[in-house]
This record gives C-alpha cells, structure tokens and sequence, in this order.
C-alpha cells in the first residue's frame, strides 16, 4: 500500500509541478511543489523512504531541467538528510516551523545547487533574484502539500 | 519522531554516492537525447521560444536537428504570413503603378487644362450615381467642369463636377438618372440626346428613324454641347431599341466607355461654360 501510495504521489506531485510551472508562474518563478513534496516526506516518512523519494524527485528535476544529471538529486538527498537530523528537535507538522523549514530550506538548497554546479561545470545556472521570491513561494506551497499528503497517509494508515 | 538518525546515514551515503556517481559519470548521448525530448514534451514553449542553445547542448546532432526543425517551421510559417501581406501590398502598388503609368502616357490626348485627382469614394446606394474625388491643392475646380478618365489607353468621359467642398468634389455621373448631354453617333453623325438610368448602361434618344444606326457605332460628346468639350469618347452602342418615346425616332443602347468599379483617377477639365453670344455682340 505504501509504496503504491507513494508512486501515486509521485505522478501527482509531477503533474503539479508540470501544471504550475505552465499555468501558474509568477515571471520567471513557480512554487516548487517537487521541492515541497520532498521537504514532506522527509518529514513524515523513514530514511529509507524518505531518501528513495527525494532521490527520485531531484532526479525527476534534473530530467526536466537542463543543467547536470544528478545535481538535484544529490540537493534533495542532503536536504533530507539534514531535516532527518533535526526533525526531532522541532515540530514540524505545526504552521510556523513548517514556513521557517521552507524557507531555510529552500534558501540551503540553492547555495547547495549553486555550489554543485559551480564544483562540476563552472557555471552557476539560478540567479541571484532567486532568493528573493522562490522561498516565500516554496512557504506559502509547503504547508498545503504537507497537509495533502499527510492527509493522504493519515487516510490510508500509512506510517 | 522516534526515529534514529543512524538508520538515516546509510541510505543517505547510498543515495548521495549514487548521486555523486551520477554527476560524474559522463552522461551518454542517449540521456541527454530522453532529456531533452522528455523537456520538450511537458514544457515545450522552453524549447519553442529559447532563442539560446543552452537546451540543445551535448545532443547529437539529429535530434538537434528534429528540435530545431519545428523552430524553423515556426519561423517561417510566420515568415510567409508576413510575406504573404507584403505581395498583396506590392501588387495594390503595381497596380497603382501601372495605373499611373498609363495616366502620364495619356497626357499628350488631353490637350486641355485641368488636374488629376483621386477617386475618395462612390455612392454607396448607387454606383452609377455619383462619386467623390479629393480636392487638389490650390484647385481651381468649379461646379459643371467636365470630368475624364482613362480606359483601354483612351480618354472616356465620366460626368461633370456637381458641387465643390473643401477638401473634396462630388462629381456626378453619366450614368445617373439625371445626367443627359447632347452626342453625336461616330465621329461625322447626327446629334442625339445622351442620359443615364441610373444603372451600368446609358441611352442614346432622338435617333431619326431615317437614320440607321448599327451596333458597334462609338457615341461622342457633341461639339454643340456647351458645358463638354467636342468629340470626347462616351461609349459602344450595344442594343438598338426600334420602339422609343416617340413614332419618329428610335433609342439604343449604349455601354459606357468606362468601368466605374476600376475608376481610380479622374481628370477635371477647366472650361467654362459657353457664354452665348449677346444681342450687341450681333448687332
């Protein structure tokens, strides 16, 4: 059941990011569902779990995207590991903690990117204006599609 | 919340390995090639739309070409729009050109005074009534002044000019209702009675019945007429009319030397109306 749920959230969540990035783009700039949906699971789910998702959702990322194969998979992988560390120090199914997470998060992630891509190709694909809009998006996106999946975990007694 | 972070490392070692692996390992052709039509698949406006070649880097070359096809495509579908619009533009100037062209080969027949002017517009009730023409700077156009046009590389006579606006002229028509003006049939042949009906078609009354006139025979404007210049091209007779308003003469029927739908020019010639001559002057 569970790992049917999770395939199911999986194509979800890419048609989300398909359907926003398309329809509902703010300029240049989309809530990054995929980046929410990782943030969730890391959150509610096992390592194991956790790790698998995120791997698959950067790699999901890097298949869209244009940049190297592996870069946002290797982000999400140690954004999850980082949440997997201090998840029990806050509580982060409450509101506040849920925005400071995706903010923070979203701000680690593009110094991370940044640094990946500077290390394997010399370049540095995202701009600085970035961080001005994406992490306010990613707060305001995060805690409905924490609440949609937990609902959905919660509904079909997933642990 | 229980959970242990050292249950964490070993999958996240395994994942980041795999992801450090990934990064550099020298990704095929092939990949790069999924990636890049899976991209253009669900966002293909970044590949429609990028002008840079970003998109299309480490790809080999046909599917560059299948990508770059469609851009082209785009391009110049455009492209033939635009061009189509530009031939039509250039065939109206052709058009004009040649009109113009024809206008200045024209010159040496017209040994009166006078100006050219375009058309504006025509009756929209009627065609063959009346139509307005732009009034040339400094014109010395005035009401009654005869009016010509070329046709077939002659001068045909159109009408008069009914009233002077200014910026512009209504000049009516000899095919109108009310127009008619003195002609003669062939060039050495009796005068008769020229007016229009209002339609694509002017009628030659008065004809003697002694006089026998065939199909074919030109009508002129008469030298007796003392508003038209003598001998100026009004038009074919087309249809002889034995029955007409009186027992002794006949009508026919006459196409006009012009097509008022291709009138774009006209040219108003200066002439007074002829003054009689006085009782003193006889005297």
């Amino acid at each position: 059941m569970k790992t049917f749920l999770c395939v199911a959230i999986l194509i979800f969540i890419g048609f989300c990011q398909w359907f926003f990035s398309d329809f509902f783009s703010l300029g240049l700039f989309s809530p990054d569902v995929v980046f929410s949906a990782c943030l969730t699971f890391a959150v509610l789910q096992t390592p194991v779990t956790a790790f698998l998702m995120c791997f698959i959702f950067g790699l999901y990322k890097d298949m869209l995207g244009s940049s190297l194969v592996g870069a946002n998979a290797l982000v999400y992988t140690v954004v999850c590991y980082t949440i997997l560390v201090v998840r029990k120090h806050f509580d982060f199914e409450s509101f506040i903690p849920q925005l400071g997470l995706a903010f923070i998060m979203s701000v680690f992630s593009f110094i991370l990117y940044q640094l990946v891509s500077q290390v394997f190709t010399g370049a540095e694909p995202l701009k600085v204006s970035f961080l001005f809009i994406k992490p306010f998006l990613n707060a305001v996106i995060f805690p409905i599609v924490f609440a949609f999946i937990f609902s959905l975990f919660k509904h079909f007694k997933v642990q | 919340m229980g959970r242990n972070v050292e249950n964490a490392r070993k999958p996240f070692l395994f994942f980041f390995a795999l992801s450090i692996f990934l990064l550099i390992f020298p990704a095929t052709k092939v990949l790069h090639s999924a990636r890049i039509i899976l991209s253009y698949l669900l966002y293909p406006d970044i590949n429609l739309y990028s002008k840079n070649l970003w998109y299309l880097r480490n790809v080999p070359r046909n599917v560059e070409n299948l990508l770059k096809t469609e851009q082209r495509n785009i391009f110049l579908e455009n492209k033939i729009k635009s061009n189509r619009i530009l031939i039509e533009r250039l065939q109206m100037l052709e058009d004009e050109n040649r009109r113009l062209t024809n206008l200045l080969n024209l010159r040496p027949q017209l040994p009166w005074k006078g100006e050219w002017a375009r058309v504006l517009s025509k009756n929209p009730d009627n065609w063959h009534s009346f139509l307005f023409i732009e009034k040339p700077e400094n014109s010395k156009i005035k009401v009654n002044f005869p009016t010509v046009t070329e046709s077939r590389g002659r001068v045909v006579f159109v009408g008069r000019v009914l009233e002077v606006f200014p910026s512009y002229i209504k000049v009516i028509l000899v095919t109108d209702r009310n127009s008619s003006y003195v002609c003669t049939l062939g060039r050495d042949g009796p005068d008769a009675l020229v007016e229009g009906r209002g339609k694509s078609k002017i009628f030659v009354k008065y004809i003697p019945m002694r006089l026998e006139v065939k199909k074919g025979v030109e009508v002129f404007t008469s030298p007796s007429s003392m508003i038209l210049p003598s001998f100026i091209y009004m038009g074919k007779v087309e249809k002889i009319q034995p029955q007409g308003e009186f027992p002794n003469y006949y009508m026919a029927q006459v196409a006009p030397g012009f097509d008022v739908r291709k009138v774009r020019e006209v040219f108003v010639i200066y002439r007074e109306q002829t003054k009689g001559v006085s009782v003193e002057e006889i005297k």
